[in-house]
C-alpha cells in the first residue's frame, strides 16, 4: 500500500546526529552519547559536506542538527552555515554547555528555525545528577543568549524518577527564559535509558501527576509557551507512524539512514548511496511486511526499544 | 506578499508541498495551488496573481482565478505568508 511518503520526491526534515561524542553523560540519554563515545567510522568533514551537498540539491527544506552534542564536532559551522546558504531552515539541539555569546551571534545569521537546549531538572543538584558534569548556570546562560540574539528557544525535558519533582520549576523557568516552546514525553527506554531502567524509569504515578501538571500549566500560560508532549509514548508515536509514515530520515553519525529512532534497523549508507537512494530506500522500508511487523512490535511493548542501538541493516526491496 | 518566515515551499509531480516548519505542519498543493505560490515567490502582487494564473491554465470559465483568490485568502488565514 502506498503511504504518503512515496509522493514526495526528498524527505521535507533530515534530523542528523553528527556525532555520539558528547561533553556530557547523561543517564537518560537515548544516543548512548558521552565524552569519547565518538563511533570509530563517523563521517569526516568531507564527508559530511557532501551530505550537506546532497540535503541542498534534493531541496530538503529542514534539518534538525543534535548528536551526542553537536557543538563538539569542530566542523559543526562548516556544516551549519553550508546547510544556511542553501536556504535550509535549521533546528539546533543542544545541551547548552558551550553555547556561549560568539557560538549563538554566528547562529544567528544563518536561518535557524530554533534552538534547543535540554534543562532535566531546576538545581544544579538535581540537573547535575542526571546529567553528570553539566552546569546548569551554564545551560540558562545558553539559553537567554540564544533570546538575546532573537533566536527562538525550545526547552526539552526528560522525566525520570530524579527530576520529576522539578517538573513544574522547569516548565515555568522555560517559560521565563522566553521558550516558544516545552517538549517533554515519557522517558525513552533506549541506549543508555535502557540500561539504567530500573533506576530512572518513574512510577505510573508519577507519570499521571506529571500529565496533571503539564496541562495545569498549560492552562495557566494560556498558549505563551507550546507544549508539546503528544503522543506521550515512543510506542504511541510509532503507531502513529504506522498511519503516516514520517517525511524524514533519521541519518548516523556514520551515515547510515534509520527507519525509526526506537527500532535498530538502518535502511541506507549515505556514504555509499545517494539521499534520493537512501530515500527510495525508507519509503520501502514503510512499505516492508517484515518491517512493519517489527514496528508494530515494538509499539506495542517499550523492552523492543532496547535494541535500538544495536543497528542492523535491512534488505528491503526499494521496488 | 512573501511566505513567512518559517515557511518552505517545495515543487512536487503532484504539485507542491508547504512546510511550515515552526509547526510541523505539512500542506499539500495541486498544481494551482503550486502555481500561486510560484508566483508569490516572483514576487508578482497579490492582486495581479490569480489573472496570471488565468492566462497561463488559458481558463475562461474563471475557476482558476475564484481557486487562486480562494487560495491566497487561505493562505493569509493560515499565516504561511506575510507582507
Amino acid at each position: 500500500m502506498a503511504n504518503r511518503i512515496d509522493s514526495l520526491s526528498a524527505p521535507l526534515l533530515v534530523s542528523w546526529q553528527i556525532t555520539r561524542d558528547c561533553d556530557l553523560c547523561c543517564l537518560h540519554c537515548c544516543t548512548d552519547s558521552a565524552p569519547g563515545k565518538r563511533l570509530p567510522d563517523e563521517l569526516d568533514a568531507e564527508e559530511a559536506m557532501r551530505v550537506v551537498d546532497e540535503i541542498a540539491r534534493n531541496q530538503v527544506p529542514y534539518v534538525m542538527l543534535c548528536g551526542g552534542e553537536p557543538l563538539v564536532v569542530p566542523h559543526f559551522f562548516r556544516i551549519a552555515e553550508a546547510l544556511g546558504a542553501a536556504g535550509v531552515q535549521l533546528k539546533i539541539e543542544t545541551n547548552g554547555q558551550r553555547l556561549d555569546a560568539g557560538v549563538v551571534e554566528r547562529l544567528a545569521r544563518l536561518p535557524v528555525r530554533s534552538v534547543q537546549v535540554s534543562l532535566d531538572g531546576d538545581s544544579q543538584e538535581v540537573y547535575e545528577r542526571q546529567r553528570p558534569g553539566g552546569s546548569l548556570v551554564k545551560a540558562h546562560a545558553a539559553c537567554r543568549a540564544v533570546r538575546a540574539a532573537g533566536l527562538p528557544l525550545e526547552i526539552t525535558f526528560a522525566p525520570t524518577r530524579l527530576n520529576l519533582h522539578e517538573a513544574g520549576a522547569v516548565v515555568r523557568r522555560a517559560h521565563a527564559l522566553g521558550a516558544f516552546r516545552f517538549n517533554t514525553g515519557k522517558l525513552m527506554r533506549v541506549g543508555t535509558a535502557a540500561r539504567l531502567w530500573n533506576r530512572l524509569e518513574p512510577a505510573a504515578g508519577q507519570y499521571r501527576d506529571f500529565r496533571g501538571l503539564l496541562e495545569c500549566e498549560a492552562r495557566n500560560l494560556g498558549g505563551q509557551m507550546e507544549f508539546c508532549y503528544s503522543p506521550f509514548t515512543l510506542g504511541d508515536a510509532l503507531q502513529a507512524s504506522l498511519g503516516e509514515p514520517p517525511a524524514t530520515l533519521l541519518v548516523l553519525p556514520n551515515g547510515w539512514v534509520k527507519v525509526a529512532a526506537a527500532l535498530p534497523y538502518i535502511c541506507a549508507d549515505l556514504r555509499r548511496e545517494s539521499l534520493a537512494e537512501a530515500w527510495a530506500a525508507y519509503c520501502g522500508a514503510w512499505r516492508d511486511e517484515a518491517v512493519l511487523a517489527g514496528i508494530r512490535r515494538a509499539a506495542g511493548n517499550e523492552s523492543h526499544h532496547a535494541d535500538a542501538n544495536d543497528w542492523r541493516r535491512l534488505a528491503v526491496s526499494q521496488a | 506578499m512573501k511566505l513567512a518566515r518559517y515557511v518552505k515551499f517545495r515543487e512536487e509531480k503532484f504539485g507542491g508541498v508547504l512546510f511550515e516548519t515552526r509547526s510541523e505542519k505539512v500542506f499539500t498543493l495541486n498544481p494551482t495551488a503550486s502555481a500561486v505560490v510560484r508566483e508569490i515567490q516572483a514576487g508578482a502582487a497579490e492582486r495581479d496573481i490569480p489573472s496570471l494564473l488565468k492566462a497561463r491554465f488559458r481558463d475562461d470559465s474563471g475557476a482558476i482565478e475564484r481557486e487562486a483568490a480562494a487560495f491566497i485568502a487561505e493562505l493569509r488565514q493560515k499565516g504561511l505568508v506575510e507582507d
